[in-house]
């Protein structure tokens, strides 16, 4: 009920959004199909390299570009998409109107939560396959093309394949929960934005993701410079420690793989959440 | 202040920890002692000379269950030896179950050993091993030992094979990559093999000699396809009476046998 009166309260928003988003994706889509020459996946039998990589690529150039241009575009537009979350805090009217609502303010988030992470997900890929599919028509005639005109001895080449890249083998691939969290955390991020600054939260929270940033780097920098292991060791974070003496190396300690990929993986939870829940105190916090 | 900054600023700070944390825990395993004695790998045998590319020999010498490896670049950069299960594989069991010997190339994500846990490996003794590597030298001991081999990379020294009671061991090349010409020059020059009560069924396309003796062993061979024109130059067959070869190699230019009892 409150989703259904959420989305139709900002449709004109959303559609708003959806079209530039279809505009921005087809420029983009234009302006790499114009620049690069399509080739497909060949083997080049003049290459006197035994690096197999080089030789038999594992995608095509456009899947390679499908796959980037998929994940830009989902954090770059979800992040975007997140920031106009809730309402514009700005005009007083709007905001007083949207806090009186009949409606908790766990499911006023919760609406909101479900529209920037479903709704917005099911419309990005379907923008995006609306765009990528005649594109990858196009880049496909233009690697038969090339093909043709120039003959390749390894006979083992194909043409780029649709949706391949973006969509079945993302589930194959241990980073696909990465990139889920990644997902997660930059829309829980930039709702909390979105709660917290009343005007330009896109940029603000782009400014404080920066500044976040900094801290880290700064951080870092200085643990680094600060932190020496005892006896001469050396840490080449995050996984090992050597010591190395005149002979070269001679001692080394690691971590367990087990307790690192619990760390990564708690990681991965911890971050959206903790991102998702200060979005949703800072909305519950909010004063007009 | 507001719960959700504090929250917020608190999370931030936690992740801060994380470093500081993995620094304390690192500090304290290397004050317990707890890492690995790189003189080890010398005396079981190692030799410097060949540090540079190819790996010569790691001995398992029984303090550590399992050796797991993890190569950089081209070179073996460090050698990292864990009790938990490996993910790399280069090992030598005590009492000399099993040596694999590689040269490693840069990317080993593909490499993996089947085994239980404590890296000791019961009665079934199924070893897998995918590695984008080259092999040298293929020892295996034991009983009913199930050796099954893939590799990626092409070399054109020589390759060894010492099987003992192994009931089959199979050495592929990589079927995701087209083989052609260019692989040729980069296949083992020569083999040499020596089973005892083994079964094995293998590929010897592109060799240029071959030294099998076999003792109460069978082989089957197998040809690959029939684009690749390179032909065996010699091969030398030694069996005995309970040993059965079978092959359907014909270009074949010598080939002698020999019965042993």
């Amino acid at each position: 009920m409150l989703l259904s009166n959420h989305v139709v309260e900002n449709r004109q928003k959303y559609l708003l959004y959806t079209v530039g988003m279809f505009f921005l994706g087809l420029i983009v889509f234009l302006l790499i199909y114009s620049m690069e020459n399509f080739h497909g996946r060949y083997y080049n039998p003049d290459t006197t390299s035994h690096d197999y990589v080089y030789m038999y690529s594992k995608f095509t150039e456009w899947e390679t570009i499908q796959m980037v241009l998929y994940l830009i575009g989902l954090f770059l537009f979800g992040g975007i998409f997140a920031s106009i979350s809730f309402v514009n805090f700005s005009n007083t009217a709007e905001s007083i109107f949207y806090m009186n609502k009949p409606a908790s303010y766990l499911e006023k988030w919760l609406a909101e939560f479900l529209v920037r992470i479903f709704l917005f997900f099911i419309i990005y890929n379907i923008i995006f396959s609306i765009l990528n599919i005649p594109f990858t028509f196009l880049v496909r005639a233009q690697e038969w093309h090339n093909i043709r005109e120039a003959p390749l001895a390894g006979e083992y080449y194909y043409v780029s394949r649709i949706l391949y890249a973006y969509l079945f083998t993302a589930g194959e691939h241990e980073i696909y929960w990465g990139i889920c969290s990644g997902y997660f955390s930059v829309v829980g991020f930039f709702m909390y934005g979105a709660a917290w600054f009343n005007r330009f939260s896109f940029f603000k929270t782009l400014i404080l993701a920066f500044v976040i940033g900094a801290i880290f780097a700064f951080y870092a920098l200085v643990l680094d410079n600060i932190l020496r292991l005892p006896d001469g060791w050396n840490y080449n974070f995050p996984f090992s420690a050597s010591l190395y003496n005149d002979d070269g190396l001679k001692y080394e300690a690691t971590f367990s793989t087990t307790s690192l990929l619990i760390l990564l993986y708690s990681l991965l939870i911890f971050v959206p959440v903790v991102l998702m829940y200060c979005s949703y105190l800072k909305l519950k916090e909010k004063e007009i | 202040m507001k719960r959700s900054t504090i929250l917020f600023t608190v999370s931030i700070f936690l992740l801060m920890l994380i470093p500081l944390a993995m620094y304390l825990a690192m500090y304290i395993k290397i004050k317990n002692g707890n890492y690995i004695d790189m003189d080890a790998k010398e005396a079981a045998g190692y030799k410097k000379e060949n540090y540079e590319g190819t790996l010569s020999e790691i001995v398992l010498n029984g303090k550590y269950k399992i050796l797991q490896l993890d190569f950089v670049e081209d070179t073996v950069n460090y050698i990292r030896l864990d009790t938990t299960a490996a993910k790399y594989i280069s090992y030598k069991i005590e009492n000399g179950v099993l040596a694999i010997q590689y040269d490693f190339n840069k990317d080993n994500a593909e490499n993996k050993l089947i085994s239980n846990e404590e890296g000791e490996y019961n009665t079934e003794r199924v070893i897998s091993v995918h590695a984008k590597s080259i092999f040298k030298k293929i020892e295996a001991n034991g009983t009913n030992i199930s050796l099954k081999i893939k590799t990626d990379e092409y070399f054109s020294g020589d390759l060894d094979f010492y099987l003992k009671d192994a009931s089959w061991v199979t050495h592929t090349m990589s079927d995701d990559i087209h083989i052609d010409r260019s692989v040729m020059i980069s296949v083992p020059h020569k083999i040499n093999m020596k089973l005892f009560n083994t079964e094995i069924n293998a590929n010897f396309s592109f060799v240029k000699e071959l030294n099998i003796e076999m003792r109460n062993s069978t082989i089957l061979n197998k040809e690959y396809e029939s684009y690749l024109v390179k032909d065996f130059d010699h091969m030398d067959l030694t069996l005995d009476e309970d040993s059965h070869y079978e092959t359907d190699v014909h270009l074949l230019k010598k080939m002698s046998i020999h019965y042993i009892k």
